[in-house]
């Protein structure tokens, strides 16, 4: 009993300490600005405006099926205007941000843990070390901040591509005409529709960087050790886009 | 100067320094050889930080490695020239650029980095692949960058992990002028790690023979060719019998690169 004791308390001592470790060791690199602010740029773009036509494409296609979806499941139930309210909502709120968070946690996630794990396997993260770089203020920190800013930034663009495509949609393959279509949008519209999709999108680009970019610093071996950090971001990018999707959802909502 | 004192490191279960003891004189260059997963690259990683010890010390320039801070310990290294074995080479960026890397932190005007970079090109004579991809160079070439892109720091110390390693006996006959000519030039002191005999006798002082986690031998270049130790002899003479490569054959352990968070450097 007295073992287990000591043992839980020596563990958690130990986890206390690697955060501690780790919050210090993240503070250090923030605080390194004149090494990752110059690279910030470089990442937005490569991040952020390099995944708009995957993000749009998803929209796209989002857009269409839900105002089919909603026309199956509301006509001759509900009025049809409702089909634009459905689609604004459902996509400014949830599939917007969580759908584009899902493709970004494969194109960013997988890019950013791969370069990074080759990196790490080819001695260049040690080379940054030994010319007196944090490779956490050089590596991490740019790619987290650039994923933080530009996420929204694509994900309002995939909203306002996926209601447009759902408009589209609905005007030429549904009985339904612009005014009812923009009436339901209208009528269920609430500011905080666009901030809170937003924000998570936001919160699910550091995740995503985040996880790309430590699994990459984790890579051992070779191609295959990259390979499995790779595999392993984007499965906790994803996973880290569903705990957090429902984490605001219970907070914001 | 440089100094390692009754150095301990395991990984694993695996022990690959075990009481390794050896002082690098200033402007002289120490080689250490040794077989194949001797440690000699985890003794060199010592070096800098980026591994540190389970027992014992390294002392550069009379300060303990493992006790400097990150002030301390990024000025130390930016005093010290690391010359990697695949010459980890940014492969995102030029050769100049490569070259850039260590020259911008040291708030250097712009004329004298330009001077740098020219001048470090030159003593590798690869002044005309500054625009180059490191993808484009053969690995000769790409080793010469690696060290062009160590000493444009004009650093203290500069240290070569396995420089000849995969380089047919043209090019690595190269290198080895070339590391000696920097010594000339630069007059640095220098640690050279490899298990190449060749290069251990044309740019060594002194070598030093690390077997099975200790120096076994260190002598001049001079001595150590006429030395009676069975095991050297059987090393420089490339037999197996004399030496016992069990531990070696069968060494499962991979040095970690750090530069993680909770990397041991930091």
């Amino acid at each position: 009993m007295d073992h287990s004791l000591a043992g839980s308390s020596s563990g958690l001592l130990d986890w206390v300490e690697r955060v501690g470790l780790g919050v210090r060791h993240a503070v250090r690199a923030l605080a390194d600005v004149q090494t990752w602010a110059p690279l910030v740029m470089g990442q937005m773009r490569r991040l952020g405006v390099d995944s708009i036509p995957i993000a749009l494409f998803i929209a796209l296609f989002t857009g269409i099926v839900l105002a089919l979806l909603s026309a199956t499941l509301f006509i001759g139930a509900v009025p049809p205007y409702f089909v634009g309210a459905l689609v604004g909502k459902t996509i400014m709120m949830e599939l917007g941000p969580v759908l584009t968070g899902m493709a970004l946690a494969g194109r960013v996630g997988a890019n950013i843990a791969a370069e990074i794990g080759t990196m790490k396997v080819t001695e260049q993260v040690d080379a940054l070390e030994t010319l007196a770089y944090d490779p956490l203020s050089f590596l991490v920190v740019p790619r987290v901040v650039a994923g933080t800013l530009m996420f929204p930034v694509v994900t309002s663009l995939a909203m306002g591509f996926g209601v447009f495509s759902g408009w589209i949609a609905a005007i030429n393959l549904l009985d339904l005409t612009s005014p009812e279509f923009f009436k339901g949008l209208r009528m269920f519209y609430e500011p905080r529709d666009i901030w809170f999709g937003l924000i998570k999108s936001a919160s699910f680009g550091t995740a995503i960087t985040l996880s790309g970019c430590l699994m990459g610093l984790k890579a051992t071996g070779g191609a295959e050790g990259v390979g499995g950090v790779t595999m392993k971001a984007v499965v906790l990018g994803a996973m880290w886009i569903l705990v957090l999707d429902a984490f605001w959802a219970l907070v914001l909502l | 100067m440089i100094q390692f004192c009754d150095v301990r490191k395991k990984f694993d279960d695996q022990t690959v320094l075990d009481g390794f003891t050896l002082d690098i004189p200033d402007g002289k260059t120490t080689v250490i050889i040794g077989a194949s997963g001797a440690g000699k690259s985890v003794a060199l990683k010592h070096i800098v930080g980026l591994l540190t010890p389970d027992f014992g010390q390294v002392i550069v320039d009379g300060r303990d490695v493992d006790e400097m801070g990150r002030a301390e310990l990024m000025d130390m290294r930016s005093r010290i020239g690391y010359v990697f074995q695949s010459a980890a080479l940014f492969d995102s960026l030029t050769v100049e650029e490569n070259i850039l890397m260590g020259l911008n932190r040291r708030g250097l005007d712009r004329a004298t980095i330009e001077d740098r970079v020219g001048w470090s090109l030159d003593m590798v004579e690869l002044g005309v692949s500054a625009d180059s991809m490191p993808s484009e160079l053969s690995g000769g070439m790409q080793k010469r960058v690696g060290i062009a892109r160590a000493i444009a720091v004009h650093p203290e110390y500069i240290l070569y992990d396995e420089p000849t390693t995969g380089l047919d006996p043209v090019t690595a006959g190269v290198m080895n002028d070339l590391i000696a000519h920097i010594r000339e030039e630069m007059g640095t002191a220098s640690v050279v790690v490899t298990h190449d005999m060749r290069t251990a006798f044309s740019v060594g002082d002194r070598i030093a023979m690390l077997h099975q986690g200790r120096i076994l031998l260190v002598d001049t270049a001079d001595g150590f060719r006429q030395t009676t130790d069975p095991i050297a002899r059987a090393f420089i003479e490339g037999r197996a019998s004399g030496l016992d490569l069990s531990n070696l054959m069968t060494q499962q352990w991979q040095v970690p690169s750090t530069g993680a968070p909770g990397g041991s450097a930091t």
